[in-house]
């Protein structure tokens, strides 16, 4: 393990990695500023670029961009009430009325502090915890395997909102059809219909670019932004002029620091779950930290808590770390920014899972380390930056969709240089803005896209080695243990809102 | 409430009818003979997917749109800017047509100012100063910095022949 270690501090401190990872932050921040360009765009934007880089620098860029993209939303959550990232939305709450008194410097100095706190806290524990899980899921076998992408699969069900559990199964199922298209694992074609260009199948790229960074940029031509109410009553725009102090007094650093600790860990544990993510971990911190309030603190709760703006932004960090451990330790993604990562890691020829940590040493540590690294820099470097950055914000939007447009079409088309793809992605977004009007979730259809091969190569493989036989689901403990909790998962929160319901 | 308003109806609707299509497609994959000892070939998978899916959009086409309270799918689009958004559909599929055509440069100028010309940026010679300035400072970037070889394009050969 101390090997491992070594291997990825060497990589991770390499000149050009350090740079990546200013690099990474910056452009994260930027992008996570812009509303609707969340940490999933940011890093799908990335993917691209980073193809000829070797996988460390590839993964280290959009640790940086990752981390960049979730500070990034909390700054245009704070300064314009205009949460890039549904993770920043809990920031607004309390962020927005702060700098609407005047304090936007603080607020914009405690969210980065928070996010500093909440990465370290995650960073400990991912650095704990993931070689325990790694080591334990070494001895797994496609049996397993199966089960565990089922597993992930659950984590469907947390990306819908009420009510929208059948609609996020049914993407997921249409994610796993796409997944389906060109060569199966015996090297038959399947749903190509004789065009060559489909032979090797969908590329993920292609499908994320198309249903997050051009979809979400053509919502943002067909809504048209809603009139403030602030506005209308003619309060004063904010000044980046006007960013006030951004020193903190001992008593309000007193008042934050249990709530950071705690939300940290909350925070991470949420994480860590399939599918939570830091949007769940900061209503939860958020929501925990007003129960503990005092009677007089928590009305001062969504009017400019300092409490409220602390729990949330450290809970979403220590949530984006937590987010790592299954993507790391056992291959299958978290949210819906790690399923993009896989997806990623995929195409750099690097299986994330058990064996990363014994294969590719460097690679497994230093993205760990880098992901520290990321908050270290992002508190150095974007602190002083924020009145600048911010100003970014100013480029009109008339300016900013076709260039995002444009960069989405070429990520995908320097990979292939092949205009079917083109073409291609454009039908997919628009599609893809369709199912958004129906409200459908687009996450669901990304991790069934990306489990797809894995479950049908793992499940083919498991039957194989069983002789055709079903049994292998309940043969080996581990197997039956992680369908025991996948059951679970899917079905003990419908029996207990039954059991309320009749209670 | 109206079948056709109804988001949950429209979306359940259009991955029944997908499903469908797909059932359909995959009595076209071919077995292979010599792997027919397997339990598990390539339709395996894809039909047993076809079969939730059409059951699932099923279930949520005949459970959805009782309650009348949720938002119908006309209310859900209203105000929306489709005119804007369309265009800029069509102008990527003009661009992915055009690309081979025009070339990287060309292309790629003319689509960032008919983007911005269909968000209805005024400023002319801004614009196409700073759709020319974006595709060159990409162009040279990808092509001197990171060394990928660019495609100038059919039209450029052509001029050049001539």
């Amino acid at each position: 393990m101390l090997d491992g270690i070594l291997q990825g501090l060497d990589t991770a401190f390499l000149p050009l990695n350090i740079l990546l990872l200013f690099v990474g932050c910056f452009a994260g921040t930027f992008i996570g500023m812009l509303p609707g360009l969340g940490p999933v765009s940011a890093i799908a934007l990335m993917i691209p670029i980073t193809y000829g880089f070797d996988p460390s620098s590839g993964l280290i860029l959009m640790a940086g961009v990752y981390y960049g993209a979730v500070f990034g939303g909390s700054t245009s959550a704070i300064l314009i009430n205009a949460p890039g990232v549904s993770g920043a939305v809990a920031t607004a709450f309390d962020g927005y009325p702060m700098a609407q008194r005047g304090e936007a410097g603080k607020a914009l100095a405690l969210a980065a502090y928070s996010s500093f706190v909440g990465g370290t806290i995650g960073a400990v524990f991912l650095f704990v915890f993931v070689p325990v899980l790694a080591k334990v899921s070494l001895s797994f076998q496609s049996a397993d395997y199966f089960a565990l992408m089922l597993f992930g699969l659950t984590a469907i069900t947390a990306f819908a909102g009420k009510g929208q559990v059948l609609k996020a199964v049914l993407m997921a199922v249409l994610g796993l059809m796409l997944a389906t298209v060109g060569e199966d694992p015996s090297g038959i074609q399947r749903f190509t219909f004789g065009v060559t260009d489909l032979y090797d199948g969908i590329s993920f790229l292609l499908l994320s670019m198309a249903t997050f960074a051009i979809a979400e940029a053509l919502m943002v031509v067909l809504k048209p932004e809603p009139v403030k109410e602030d506005a209308e009553e003619g309060a004063p725009e904010m000044s980046f002029s006007a960013l006030g102090s951004m020193k903190l007094s001992k008593e309000e650093v007193r008042a934050v620091a249990p709530v950071v600790g705690r939300s940290s860990v909350l925070g991470f544990l949420v994480g860590v779950l399939p599918g939570a993510g830091a949007t769940i971990a900061s209503f939860l911190a958020y929501g925990m930290e007003r129960n503990l309030a005092s009677v007089k603190e928590k009305l001062g709760f969504g009017k400019g808590s300092v409490k409220g703006l602390a729990a949330p932004e450290s809970a979403n960090n220590a949530a984006s770390t937590g987010s790592f451990v299954p993507l790391l330790t056992l291959g299958i993604p978290g949210s819906a920014t790690t399923a993009v990562m896989l997806g990623a890691l995929l195409s750099y020829g690097v299986q994330p899972g058990p064996r990363l940590y014994i294969d590719n040493p460097a690679v497994f540590w230093s993205v760990i380390i880098s992901m520290y690294l990321g908050n270290v820099i992002l508190l150095v470097l974007n602190l002083p930056l924020i009145p600048y950055i911010s100003k970014l914000l100013d480029i009109p939007k008339p300016f900013l969709t076709p260039v995002i447009l444009f960069l989405s079409l070429m990520g995908v088309y320097l990979i292939s240089f092949n205009t079917f793809d083109l073409t291609m992605m454009v039908i997919i977004g628009a599609i893809a803005v369709f199912f958004r009007l129906l409200d459908f979730p687009l996450a669901p259809m990304l991790l069934g896209f990306i489990l797809g091969g894995m479950l049908e190569e793992n499940l083919r493989r498991a039957l194989m080695i069983s002789d055709g036989s079903l049994s292998f689901l309940w043969q080996r403990p581990i197997t039956a243990t992680i369908l025991l909790i996948t059951l679970a998962t899917v079905l003990l929160p419908r029996l207990l809102a039954i059991i309320r319901k009749q209670a | 409430m109206n079948f056709l308003t109804n988001k949950d109806k429209v979306g359940s609707c259009f991955i029944l009818l997908f499903s469908l299509v797909y059932l359909t497609a995959i009595f076209e994959i071919p077995v292979n003979q010599s792997l027919s000892y397997d339990v598990v070939n390539a339709r395996t998978l894809p039909f047993c997917l076809a079969l939730l899916a059409i059951v699932v959009s099923a279930v949520t086409l005949f459970s959805s749109a009782s309650d009348s309270e949720e938002e119908t799918l006309l209310q859900a689009v209203e105000g929306f800017q489709w005119r804007p958004c369309l265009l800029l559909v069509g102008a990527m599929f003009v661009y992915a047509m055009l690309f081979d055509y025009l070339g990287f440069l060309l292309a790629t100028s003319v689509f960032l100012y008919s983007g911005f010309y269909i968000l209805k940026e005024t400023r002319q010679l801004f614009s196409i100063t700073v759709a020319v300035g974006v595709a060159l400072f990409m162009w040279l970037v990808l092509t001197q910095v990171f060394g990928i070889y660019l495609d100038s394009g059919e039209l450029y050969r052509l001029i050049v022949r001539s």
